[in-house]
Protein backbone atom coordinates (compact mmCIF):
# COMPACT_ATOMS: atom_id res chain seq x y z
CA UNK A 1 0.00 0.00 0.00
CA UNK A 2 2.80 2.36 0.93
CA UNK A 3 4.63 1.74 -2.31
CA UNK A 4 1.42 2.46 -4.21
CA UNK A 5 1.09 5.78 -2.44
CA UNK A 6 4.70 6.66 -3.21
CA UNK A 7 4.24 5.83 -6.86
CA UNK A 8 1.10 7.93 -6.86
CA UNK A 9 2.98 10.96 -5.54
CA UNK A 10 5.77 10.44 -8.08
CA UNK A 11 3.07 10.15 -10.72
CA UNK A 12 1.67 13.52 -9.70
CA UNK A 13 5.11 15.06 -10.19
CA UNK A 14 5.61 13.49 -13.60
CA UNK A 15 2.09 14.49 -14.63
CA UNK A 16 2.91 18.07 -13.78
CA UNK A 17 5.96 17.84 -16.05
CA UNK A 18 3.79 16.67 -18.97
CA UNK A 19 1.08 19.13 -18.08
CA UNK A 20 3.39 22.12 -18.35
CA UNK A 21 5.12 20.93 -21.52
CA UNK A 22 1.76 20.10 -23.10
CA UNK A 23 0.14 23.39 -22.09
CA UNK A 24 3.06 25.31 -23.52
CA UNK A 25 2.96 23.35 -26.76
CA UNK A 26 -0.82 23.69 -26.95
CA UNK A 27 -0.77 27.47 -26.51
CA UNK A 28 1.70 27.73 -29.40
CA UNK A 29 0.29 25.07 -31.71
CA UNK A 30 -3.36 25.94 -31.10
CA UNK A 31 -2.83 29.50 -32.23
CA UNK A 32 -0.06 29.36 -34.81
CA UNK A 33 -0.47 25.84 -36.16
CA UNK A 34 3.33 25.52 -36.03
CA UNK A 35 4.66 22.13 -35.01
CA UNK A 36 7.28 23.68 -32.75
CA UNK A 37 9.44 20.65 -31.97
CA UNK A 38 12.17 23.05 -30.79
CA UNK A 39 9.94 23.37 -27.74
CA UNK A 40 12.26 20.56 -26.58
CA UNK A 41 15.25 22.82 -27.25
CA UNK A 42 13.77 25.58 -25.10
CA UNK A 43 13.20 22.97 -22.37
CA UNK A 44 16.92 22.12 -22.49
CA UNK A 45 18.12 25.71 -22.78
CA UNK A 46 16.05 26.70 -19.74
CA UNK A 47 18.02 24.25 -17.57
CA UNK A 48 21.35 25.61 -18.80
CA UNK A 49 20.27 29.23 -18.40
CA UNK A 50 19.38 28.44 -14.78
CA UNK A 51 22.75 26.73 -14.37
CA UNK A 52 24.62 29.77 -15.69
CA UNK A 53 22.67 32.17 -13.50
CA UNK A 54 23.02 30.15 -10.30
CA UNK A 55 26.39 28.49 -10.68
CA UNK A 56 28.42 30.80 -12.91
CA UNK A 57 26.95 34.09 -11.70
CA UNK A 58 26.10 32.94 -8.21
CA UNK A 59 22.63 34.51 -8.13
CA UNK A 60 20.15 33.32 -5.51
CA UNK A 61 17.67 30.70 -6.64
CA UNK A 62 14.53 32.86 -6.67
CA UNK A 63 16.09 35.58 -8.75
CA UNK A 64 17.63 32.96 -11.03
CA UNK A 65 14.28 31.22 -11.54
CA UNK A 66 12.47 34.43 -12.42
CA UNK A 67 15.26 35.61 -14.73
CA UNK A 68 15.50 32.20 -16.37
CA UNK A 69 11.75 32.13 -17.05
CA UNK A 70 11.92 35.55 -18.67
CA UNK A 71 14.98 34.59 -20.73
CA UNK A 72 13.30 31.34 -21.86
CA UNK A 73 10.21 33.29 -22.93
CA UNK A 74 12.39 35.67 -24.93
CA UNK A 75 14.30 32.76 -26.52
CA UNK A 76 11.01 31.18 -27.63
CA UNK A 77 9.78 34.46 -29.08
CA UNK A 78 13.10 34.94 -30.87
CA UNK A 79 12.90 31.51 -32.49
CA UNK A 80 9.58 32.60 -33.97
CA UNK A 81 10.69 36.09 -34.95
CA UNK A 82 13.91 34.98 -36.64
CA UNK A 83 13.81 31.42 -37.95
CA UNK A 84 10.08 30.76 -38.36
CA UNK A 85 9.18 34.14 -39.79
CA UNK A 86 12.03 33.85 -42.24
CA UNK A 87 10.61 30.52 -43.41
CA UNK A 88 7.03 31.78 -43.54
CA UNK A 89 7.83 35.05 -45.26
CA UNK A 90 9.35 33.06 -48.13
CA UNK A 91 6.11 31.10 -48.41
CA UNK A 92 7.52 28.10 -46.58
CA UNK A 93 4.82 25.60 -45.68
CA UNK A 94 4.23 24.30 -42.18
CA UNK A 95 6.11 21.16 -43.14
CA UNK A 96 9.18 23.22 -44.02
CA UNK A 97 8.77 25.05 -40.73
CA UNK A 98 8.69 21.74 -38.88
CA UNK A 99 11.90 20.61 -40.59
CA UNK A 100 13.53 23.94 -39.72
CA UNK A 101 12.41 23.48 -36.12
CA UNK A 102 13.84 19.97 -36.04
CA UNK A 103 17.11 21.33 -37.44
CA UNK A 104 17.22 24.02 -34.79
CA UNK A 105 16.63 21.42 -32.07
CA UNK A 106 19.62 19.44 -33.32
CA UNK A 107 21.75 22.59 -33.36
CA UNK A 108 20.71 23.43 -29.79
CA UNK A 109 21.31 19.93 -28.42
CA UNK A 110 24.66 19.52 -30.15
CA UNK A 111 25.75 23.08 -29.50
CA UNK A 112 25.24 22.54 -25.80
CA UNK A 113 27.27 19.34 -25.84
CA UNK A 114 30.06 21.19 -27.68
CA UNK A 115 30.08 23.98 -25.11
CA UNK A 116 29.38 22.13 -21.86
CA UNK A 117 30.47 18.54 -22.68
CA UNK A 118 27.97 15.67 -22.80
CA UNK A 119 28.02 15.31 -19.01
CA UNK A 120 25.16 16.71 -16.95
CA UNK A 121 26.00 20.00 -15.25
CA UNK A 122 25.04 19.38 -11.66
CA UNK A 123 24.19 22.18 -9.28
CA UNK A 124 26.37 22.54 -6.20
CA UNK A 125 23.23 23.45 -4.30
CA UNK A 126 21.46 20.30 -5.37
CA UNK A 127 22.07 18.44 -2.09
CA UNK A 128 19.94 20.93 -0.26
CA UNK A 129 17.21 20.76 -2.88
CA UNK A 130 17.19 17.00 -2.86
CA UNK A 131 16.36 16.94 0.82
CA UNK A 132 13.49 14.54 1.36
CA UNK A 133 10.33 15.66 3.11
CA UNK A 134 7.63 13.28 4.22
CA UNK A 135 4.27 14.39 2.92
CA UNK A 136 1.29 12.29 3.95
CA UNK A 137 3.65 9.41 4.42
CA UNK A 138 5.34 9.66 1.04
CA UNK A 139 8.89 10.88 0.49
CA UNK A 140 9.00 14.01 -1.69
CA UNK A 141 12.08 16.06 -2.44
CA UNK A 142 12.10 19.82 -2.06
CA UNK A 143 12.52 20.19 -5.83
CA UNK A 144 9.53 17.95 -6.53
CA UNK A 145 7.38 19.90 -4.12
CA UNK A 146 8.57 23.20 -5.61
CA UNK A 147 7.83 21.88 -9.09
CA UNK A 148 4.26 20.97 -8.16
CA UNK A 149 3.54 24.26 -6.42
CA UNK A 150 5.09 26.45 -9.12
CA UNK A 151 3.39 24.31 -11.76
CA UNK A 152 -0.04 24.74 -10.21
CA UNK A 153 0.47 28.49 -9.88
CA UNK A 154 1.63 28.72 -13.51
CA UNK A 155 -1.37 26.74 -14.79
CA UNK A 156 -3.80 28.82 -12.74
CA UNK A 157 -2.22 31.99 -14.11
CA UNK A 158 -2.50 30.58 -17.63
CA UNK A 159 -6.16 29.74 -17.11
CA UNK A 160 -6.99 33.17 -15.73
CA UNK A 161 -4.99 34.89 -18.46
CA UNK A 162 -6.77 32.96 -21.21
CA UNK A 163 -10.27 33.37 -19.85
CA UNK A 164 -10.31 36.63 -17.98
CA UNK A 165 -8.10 39.03 -19.89
CA UNK A 166 -8.52 40.79 -23.17
CA UNK A 167 -5.20 39.46 -24.48
CA UNK A 168 -6.35 35.92 -23.64
CA UNK A 169 -9.56 36.45 -25.57
CA UNK A 170 -7.58 37.77 -28.51
CA UNK A 171 -5.49 34.58 -28.45
CA UNK A 172 -8.61 32.41 -28.35
CA UNK A 173 -10.09 34.45 -31.17
CA UNK A 174 -6.94 34.15 -33.28
CA UNK A 175 -6.78 30.40 -32.72
CA UNK A 176 -10.29 29.78 -34.02
CA UNK A 177 -10.56 32.48 -36.69
CA UNK A 178 -7.27 34.09 -37.68
CA UNK A 179 -8.75 35.79 -40.76
CA UNK A 180 -11.45 37.61 -38.82
CA UNK A 181 -8.93 38.47 -36.10
CA UNK A 182 -6.91 40.30 -38.70
CA UNK A 183 -9.98 41.99 -40.10
CA UNK A 184 -10.91 43.44 -36.70
CA UNK A 185 -7.35 44.74 -36.53
CA UNK A 186 -5.64 42.22 -34.27
CA UNK A 187 -1.99 41.82 -35.27
CA UNK A 188 -1.43 38.09 -35.69
CA UNK A 189 2.30 38.60 -35.44
CA UNK A 190 1.94 40.11 -31.96
CA UNK A 191 -0.41 37.33 -30.89
CA UNK A 192 2.04 34.71 -32.12
CA UNK A 193 4.94 36.36 -30.30
CA UNK A 194 2.91 36.35 -27.08
CA UNK A 195 2.01 32.67 -27.55
CA UNK A 196 5.64 31.66 -28.13
CA UNK A 197 6.69 33.61 -25.05
CA UNK A 198 4.00 32.07 -22.84
CA UNK A 199 4.55 28.55 -24.19
CA UNK A 200 8.31 28.84 -23.67
CA UNK A 201 7.89 30.16 -20.12
CA UNK A 202 5.71 27.14 -19.36
CA UNK A 203 8.15 24.57 -20.76
CA UNK A 204 11.00 26.23 -18.85
CA UNK A 205 9.55 25.14 -15.50
CA UNK A 206 9.97 21.37 -16.02
CA UNK A 207 13.31 22.25 -17.64
CA UNK A 208 14.42 23.76 -14.32
CA UNK A 209 13.07 20.77 -12.44
CA UNK A 210 15.08 18.25 -14.44
CA UNK A 211 18.20 20.41 -14.26
CA UNK A 212 18.00 20.86 -10.49
CA UNK A 213 17.11 17.22 -9.96
CA UNK A 214 19.70 15.43 -12.09
CA UNK A 215 21.79 18.24 -13.59
CA UNK A 216 21.32 20.31 -16.73
CA UNK A 217 21.61 17.94 -19.66
CA UNK A 218 21.13 18.04 -23.39
CA UNK A 219 18.88 15.79 -25.47
CA UNK A 220 16.33 15.01 -22.75
CA UNK A 221 13.55 17.16 -24.11
CA UNK A 222 12.44 15.33 -27.24
CA UNK A 223 10.86 12.28 -25.65
CA UNK A 224 9.09 14.41 -23.07
CA UNK A 225 7.80 16.79 -25.73
CA UNK A 226 6.59 13.95 -27.94
CA UNK A 227 4.66 12.42 -25.03
CA UNK A 228 3.30 15.87 -24.20
CA UNK A 229 2.25 16.39 -27.82
CA UNK A 230 0.48 13.06 -27.61
CA UNK A 231 -1.35 14.38 -24.57
CA UNK A 232 -2.33 17.48 -26.52
CA UNK A 233 -3.73 15.37 -29.35
CA UNK A 234 -5.43 12.94 -26.97
CA UNK A 235 -7.03 15.80 -25.12
CA UNK A 236 -8.13 17.51 -28.29
CA UNK A 237 -6.09 20.25 -29.91
CA UNK A 238 -7.09 23.67 -28.55
CA UNK A 239 -8.63 22.13 -25.45
CA UNK A 240 -6.36 23.07 -22.54
CA UNK A 241 -8.45 21.08 -20.10
CA UNK A 242 -8.31 18.05 -22.39
CA UNK A 243 -4.52 18.29 -22.60
CA UNK A 244 -4.36 18.52 -18.82
CA UNK A 245 -6.44 15.40 -18.27
CA UNK A 246 -4.43 13.42 -20.83
CA UNK A 247 -1.14 14.61 -19.26
CA UNK A 248 -2.33 13.44 -15.88
CA UNK A 249 -3.20 10.09 -17.36
CA UNK A 250 0.19 9.65 -19.05
CA UNK A 251 2.14 10.75 -15.98
CA UNK A 252 0.14 8.48 -13.71
CA UNK A 253 0.30 5.56 -16.09
CA UNK A 254 4.09 5.79 -16.26
CA UNK A 255 4.48 5.65 -12.54
CA UNK A 256 1.69 3.42 -11.36
CA UNK A 257 2.17 0.80 -14.06
CA UNK A 258 5.71 0.13 -12.84
CA UNK A 259 4.12 -2.32 -10.44
CA UNK A 260 2.62 -4.48 -13.14
CA UNK A 261 4.32 -3.72 -16.42
CA UNK A 262 8.03 -4.13 -17.16
CA UNK A 263 9.59 -0.67 -17.75
CA UNK A 264 10.65 -1.41 -21.32
CA UNK A 265 7.03 -2.09 -22.22
CA UNK A 266 5.61 1.11 -20.82
CA UNK A 267 6.32 3.46 -23.72
CA UNK A 268 5.09 0.92 -26.27
CA UNK A 269 1.86 0.42 -24.35
CA UNK A 270 1.25 4.16 -23.99
CA UNK A 271 1.74 4.64 -27.73
CA UNK A 272 -0.44 1.63 -28.47
CA UNK A 273 -3.26 3.08 -26.36
CA UNK A 274 -2.71 6.40 -28.12
CA UNK A 275 -3.03 4.80 -31.55
CA UNK A 276 -6.26 3.04 -30.60
CA UNK A 277 -7.70 6.25 -29.20
CA UNK A 278 -6.72 8.23 -32.27
CA UNK A 279 -8.39 5.63 -34.52
CA UNK A 280 -11.61 5.79 -32.54
CA UNK A 281 -11.67 9.52 -31.92
CA UNK A 282 -9.23 11.42 -34.14
CA UNK A 283 -10.28 14.79 -32.77
CA UNK A 284 -9.27 13.82 -29.26
CA UNK A 285 -11.30 13.36 -26.11
CA UNK A 286 -12.43 16.96 -25.86
CA UNK A 287 -11.88 18.13 -29.42
CA UNK A 288 -14.78 19.32 -31.50
CA UNK A 289 -15.70 16.94 -34.25
CA UNK A 290 -15.17 18.49 -37.64
CA UNK B 1 -13.93 59.37 -49.82
CA UNK B 2 -12.80 55.80 -50.34
CA UNK B 3 -11.31 55.44 -53.79
CA UNK B 4 -10.02 52.45 -55.74
CA UNK B 5 -8.20 53.13 -58.97
CA UNK B 6 -7.16 50.51 -61.53
CA UNK B 7 -6.84 47.89 -58.82
CA UNK B 8 -5.44 44.58 -59.97
CA UNK B 9 -5.23 41.47 -57.78
CA UNK B 10 -3.90 38.00 -58.51
CA UNK B 11 -4.15 34.99 -56.26
CA UNK B 12 -1.35 32.63 -57.09
CA UNK B 13 -0.97 32.83 -60.83
CA UNK B 14 -4.64 33.58 -61.43
CA UNK B 15 -5.70 37.16 -62.12
CA UNK B 16 -8.86 37.76 -60.06
CA UNK B 17 -9.34 41.53 -60.34
CA UNK B 18 -8.50 42.96 -63.75
CA UNK B 19 -8.95 46.68 -63.37
CA UNK B 20 -11.27 47.93 -60.66
CA UNK B 21 -12.05 51.62 -60.34
CA UNK B 22 -14.78 52.67 -57.94
CA UNK B 23 -15.42 54.99 -55.04
CA UNK B 24 -17.66 55.53 -52.05
CA UNK B 25 -18.31 59.14 -51.09
CA UNK B 26 -18.82 60.28 -47.53
CA UNK B 27 -22.17 59.17 -46.09
CA UNK B 28 -23.13 57.37 -49.25
CA UNK B 29 -24.67 53.89 -49.51
CA UNK B 30 -23.16 52.07 -52.47
CA UNK B 31 -24.36 48.66 -53.63
CA UNK B 32 -21.91 46.26 -55.22
CA UNK B 33 -23.44 43.44 -57.24
CA UNK B 34 -22.37 40.82 -59.74
CA UNK B 35 -22.54 37.11 -60.40
CA UNK B 36 -20.89 34.48 -58.21
CA UNK B 37 -17.13 34.51 -58.53
CA UNK B 38 -17.05 37.97 -60.12
CA UNK B 39 -14.52 39.20 -57.56
CA UNK B 40 -16.63 41.24 -55.13
CA UNK B 41 -15.27 39.66 -51.95
CA UNK B 42 -11.76 39.88 -53.34
CA UNK B 43 -12.26 43.61 -53.90
CA UNK B 44 -13.29 44.11 -50.27
CA UNK B 45 -10.30 42.03 -49.17
CA UNK B 46 -8.02 44.26 -51.22
CA UNK B 47 -9.36 47.35 -49.42
CA UNK B 48 -8.70 45.76 -46.02
CA UNK B 49 -5.20 44.73 -47.07
CA UNK B 50 -5.87 41.01 -46.71
CA UNK B 51 -5.29 40.60 -50.45
CA UNK B 52 -2.14 42.16 -51.87
CA UNK B 53 -2.72 44.32 -54.92
CA UNK B 54 -0.38 44.07 -57.90
CA UNK B 55 -1.35 47.34 -59.49
CA UNK B 56 -3.41 50.43 -58.84
CA UNK B 57 -4.12 52.45 -55.73
CA UNK B 58 -6.58 52.47 -52.86
CA UNK B 59 -7.02 55.74 -51.00
CA UNK B 60 -9.05 56.94 -48.06
CA UNK B 61 -9.46 60.73 -47.97
CA UNK B 62 -6.47 61.05 -50.29
CA UNK B 63 -4.27 58.92 -48.07
CA UNK B 64 -2.92 55.74 -49.64
CA UNK B 65 -3.96 52.55 -47.88
CA UNK B 66 -2.09 50.37 -50.30
CA UNK B 67 0.97 49.65 -48.19
CA UNK B 68 -0.61 49.75 -44.75
CA UNK B 69 -1.12 46.68 -42.58
CA UNK B 70 -4.70 45.56 -41.98
CA UNK B 71 -4.47 46.80 -38.40
CA UNK B 72 -3.55 50.27 -39.66
CA UNK B 73 -6.29 50.22 -42.28
CA UNK B 74 -8.85 49.42 -39.56
CA UNK B 75 -7.34 52.22 -37.50
CA UNK B 76 -7.87 54.58 -40.43
CA UNK B 77 -11.59 53.84 -40.14
CA UNK B 78 -12.48 50.98 -42.44
CA UNK B 79 -14.50 48.04 -41.18
CA UNK B 80 -15.45 44.81 -42.94
CA UNK B 81 -18.15 42.27 -42.22
CA UNK B 82 -16.91 39.30 -44.23
CA UNK B 83 -19.12 36.91 -46.16
CA UNK B 84 -17.91 33.72 -44.46
CA UNK B 85 -16.48 32.85 -41.06
CA UNK B 86 -17.49 36.23 -39.74
CA UNK B 87 -17.79 35.42 -36.02
CA UNK B 88 -15.63 33.88 -33.29
CA UNK B 89 -17.53 30.68 -32.56
CA UNK B 90 -15.66 29.82 -29.35
CA UNK B 91 -16.51 33.12 -27.64
CA UNK B 92 -19.69 34.62 -26.25
CA UNK B 93 -21.77 37.28 -27.98
CA UNK B 94 -20.40 39.94 -25.68
CA UNK B 95 -16.79 38.84 -26.15
CA UNK B 96 -17.28 38.84 -29.92
CA UNK B 97 -18.55 42.41 -29.83
CA UNK B 98 -15.72 43.52 -27.55
CA UNK B 99 -13.19 42.13 -30.02
CA UNK B 100 -14.73 44.35 -32.67
CA UNK B 101 -13.33 47.36 -30.86
CA UNK B 102 -9.76 46.24 -30.17
CA UNK B 103 -8.42 48.90 -32.48
CA UNK B 104 -10.87 51.80 -32.29
CA UNK B 105 -12.31 52.00 -28.81
CA UNK B 106 -15.57 53.89 -28.50
CA UNK B 107 -15.00 57.58 -28.11
CA UNK B 108 -17.77 60.13 -27.82
CA UNK B 109 -20.70 59.35 -30.05
CA UNK B 110 -19.10 56.11 -31.09
CA UNK B 111 -20.58 52.64 -31.21
CA UNK B 112 -20.84 50.76 -27.96
CA UNK B 113 -22.11 47.31 -27.08
CA UNK B 114 -25.25 49.01 -25.73
CA UNK B 115 -25.98 50.54 -29.12
CA UNK B 116 -25.55 47.20 -30.84
CA UNK B 117 -27.99 45.68 -28.34
CA UNK B 118 -30.48 48.45 -29.12
CA UNK B 119 -30.33 47.50 -32.79
CA UNK B 120 -30.44 43.75 -32.16
CA UNK B 121 -32.23 43.22 -28.81
CA UNK B 122 -31.99 39.44 -29.15
CA UNK B 123 -28.22 39.74 -28.72
CA UNK B 124 -28.67 41.36 -25.31
CA UNK B 125 -30.77 38.42 -24.16
CA UNK B 126 -28.08 36.03 -25.34
CA UNK B 127 -24.98 37.98 -24.49
CA UNK B 128 -23.40 35.09 -22.55
CA UNK B 129 -24.18 32.46 -25.20
CA UNK B 130 -21.36 30.95 -27.27
CA UNK B 131 -21.79 32.27 -30.79
CA UNK B 132 -21.01 28.83 -32.24
CA UNK B 133 -24.28 27.58 -30.75
CA UNK B 134 -26.46 30.30 -32.30
CA UNK B 135 -28.56 30.14 -35.44
CA UNK B 136 -27.20 31.41 -38.76
CA UNK B 137 -29.33 34.56 -38.64
CA UNK B 138 -28.31 35.38 -35.09
CA UNK B 139 -24.67 34.83 -35.99
CA UNK B 140 -25.10 37.26 -38.86
CA UNK B 141 -26.34 39.90 -36.40
CA UNK B 142 -23.26 39.30 -34.26
CA UNK B 143 -21.11 39.68 -37.37
CA UNK B 144 -22.67 43.04 -38.23
CA UNK B 145 -22.29 44.05 -34.59
CA UNK B 146 -18.56 43.26 -34.69
CA UNK B 147 -18.23 45.43 -37.80
CA UNK B 148 -20.02 48.34 -36.14
CA UNK B 149 -17.95 48.00 -32.97
CA UNK B 150 -14.81 48.88 -34.91
CA UNK B 151 -16.32 52.35 -35.27
CA UNK B 152 -15.58 52.64 -38.95
CA UNK B 153 -16.26 55.69 -41.02
CA UNK B 154 -16.57 53.30 -43.99
CA UNK B 155 -18.26 49.95 -43.40
CA UNK B 156 -17.96 47.23 -46.03
CA UNK B 157 -20.62 44.52 -45.80
CA UNK B 158 -20.28 41.26 -47.73
CA UNK B 159 -23.76 39.75 -48.22
CA UNK B 160 -25.07 40.62 -44.77
CA UNK B 161 -28.55 39.20 -45.39
CA UNK B 162 -27.45 35.70 -46.36
CA UNK B 163 -29.12 33.08 -44.19
CA UNK B 164 -31.47 35.54 -42.58
CA UNK B 165 -35.22 34.90 -42.66
CA UNK B 166 -37.08 37.15 -45.16
CA UNK B 167 -38.78 39.43 -42.64
CA UNK B 168 -35.43 40.03 -40.93
CA UNK B 169 -33.77 40.94 -44.22
CA UNK B 170 -35.81 44.14 -44.15
CA UNK B 171 -34.62 44.67 -40.62
CA UNK B 172 -30.99 44.30 -41.68
CA UNK B 173 -31.50 46.77 -44.53
CA UNK B 174 -33.20 49.20 -42.15
CA UNK B 175 -30.28 48.84 -39.78
CA UNK B 176 -27.85 49.70 -42.52
CA UNK B 177 -29.82 52.81 -43.45
CA UNK B 178 -30.05 53.77 -39.80
CA UNK B 179 -26.34 53.34 -39.24
CA UNK B 180 -25.73 55.41 -42.33
CA UNK B 181 -28.14 58.23 -41.49
CA UNK B 182 -27.69 58.44 -37.72
CA UNK B 183 -24.00 57.76 -37.42
CA UNK B 184 -22.85 59.03 -40.79
CA UNK B 185 -21.13 55.75 -41.62
CA UNK B 186 -20.54 55.33 -45.36
CA UNK B 187 -21.57 51.93 -46.68
CA UNK B 188 -20.35 49.62 -49.41
CA UNK B 189 -22.65 46.62 -49.51
CA UNK B 190 -22.35 43.44 -51.57
CA UNK B 191 -25.77 41.82 -51.96
CA UNK B 192 -27.43 39.00 -53.87
CA UNK B 193 -30.85 40.34 -52.94
CA UNK B 194 -30.77 42.98 -55.66
CA UNK B 195 -34.32 44.19 -55.27
CA UNK B 196 -33.80 44.95 -51.58
CA UNK B 197 -30.43 46.55 -51.93
CA UNK B 198 -31.55 48.82 -54.76
CA UNK B 199 -34.16 50.22 -52.38
CA UNK B 200 -31.51 51.57 -50.05
CA UNK B 201 -28.56 52.32 -52.33
CA UNK B 202 -27.57 55.75 -53.62
CA UNK B 203 -25.43 54.22 -56.35
CA UNK B 204 -24.69 50.76 -57.74
CA UNK B 205 -21.63 49.10 -59.25
CA UNK B 206 -21.92 45.91 -61.27
CA UNK B 207 -18.89 43.65 -61.46
CA UNK B 208 -18.22 40.87 -63.93
CA UNK B 209 -15.08 38.77 -64.28
CA UNK B 210 -12.94 41.04 -62.17
CA UNK B 211 -13.94 44.34 -63.75
CA UNK B 212 -16.59 46.96 -63.10
CA UNK B 213 -18.90 46.81 -66.11
CA UNK B 214 -21.56 49.32 -65.07
CA UNK B 215 -22.26 52.10 -62.62
CA UNK B 216 -25.78 53.47 -62.18
CA UNK B 217 -28.25 55.18 -59.88
CA UNK B 218 -31.22 53.02 -58.85
CA UNK B 219 -34.35 53.85 -60.84
CA UNK B 220 -32.41 55.02 -63.87
CA UNK B 221 -32.27 51.65 -65.58
CA UNK B 222 -35.07 49.16 -66.05
CA UNK B 223 -35.00 45.62 -64.77
CA UNK B 224 -34.54 44.12 -68.22
CA UNK B 225 -31.31 46.06 -68.70
CA UNK B 226 -30.20 45.04 -65.25
CA UNK B 227 -30.76 41.33 -65.85
CA UNK B 228 -28.71 41.54 -69.00
CA UNK B 229 -25.78 42.83 -66.96
CA UNK B 230 -25.94 40.06 -64.40
N1 LIG C 1 -7.94 31.93 -52.13
C1 LIG C 1 -8.25 31.81 -53.41
N2 LIG C 1 -7.50 31.06 -54.23
C2 LIG C 1 -7.79 30.93 -55.54
N3 LIG C 1 -8.83 31.52 -56.13
C3 LIG C 1 -9.62 32.28 -55.36
C4 LIG C 1 -9.39 32.47 -53.97
N4 LIG C 1 -10.34 33.29 -53.49
C5 LIG C 1 -11.13 33.57 -54.51
N5 LIG C 1 -10.71 32.98 -55.65
C6 LIG C 1 -11.33 33.07 -56.98
O1 LIG C 1 -11.52 34.43 -57.24
C7 LIG C 1 -12.71 34.65 -57.95
C8 LIG C 1 -13.50 35.73 -57.26
O2 LIG C 1 -13.90 35.30 -55.99
P1 LIG C 1 -14.74 36.23 -55.01
O3 LIG C 1 -14.94 35.47 -53.76
O4 LIG C 1 -14.09 37.54 -54.92
O5 LIG C 1 -16.11 36.36 -55.80
P2 LIG C 1 -17.48 37.01 -55.34
O6 LIG C 1 -17.85 37.98 -56.37
O7 LIG C 1 -17.39 37.48 -53.96
O8 LIG C 1 -18.45 35.74 -55.45
P3 LIG C 1 -19.71 35.31 -54.54
O9 LIG C 1 -20.87 36.10 -55.02
O10 LIG C 1 -19.87 33.87 -54.86
O11 LIG C 1 -19.36 35.57 -53.12
C9 LIG C 1 -13.41 33.30 -58.02
O12 LIG C 1 -13.21 32.78 -59.29
C10 LIG C 1 -12.70 32.46 -57.01
O13 LIG C 1 -12.65 31.13 -57.43
MG1 LIG D 1 -18.23 36.90 -52.23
Amino acid sequence: MEILWQLFIQGVVLSMVYLLIASGFSVIYGTTGHFHISHAGVFTLAGYVLYLLMESMGLPIWISLILAIVISAILGALIYLTLYRAVLSRNGTHLVLFIASLGLLTVIDNGIVAIFSPDPQTFTTSVEFNKVLMILGAPVTVIQLGMIIIGIVALLLLYVFMNRTKAGRMIKAASVNPDLSQIVGISLKKIHVICYAIGSALVAIPGFYFALDTGANSGKGVELVILAVMAVIMGGIRSLVGAWIASLFIGMFYNMSILWIPPHWQTSIIFFLFLIMIMVRPTGLFGQRA
Amino acid sequence: MLKLENVQVSIGKKRILEDVTMHVAKEEIVAFIGHNGAGKSTTLGAVLGTHRIQNGTIELNNKALTNLSTTDIVREGIGLVPQLNNVFRNLSVEENLELGSVVNQGENGAFTIEKVYEIFPILRERKKQLVGTMSGGQRQMVAIGIGLMSNPSYLLLDEPSVGIQPNLVDKVMETIVKVNKEFGISILIVEQNIKKVLEIADRVYVMSRGSIIKEFVPGTINSEELWQLM
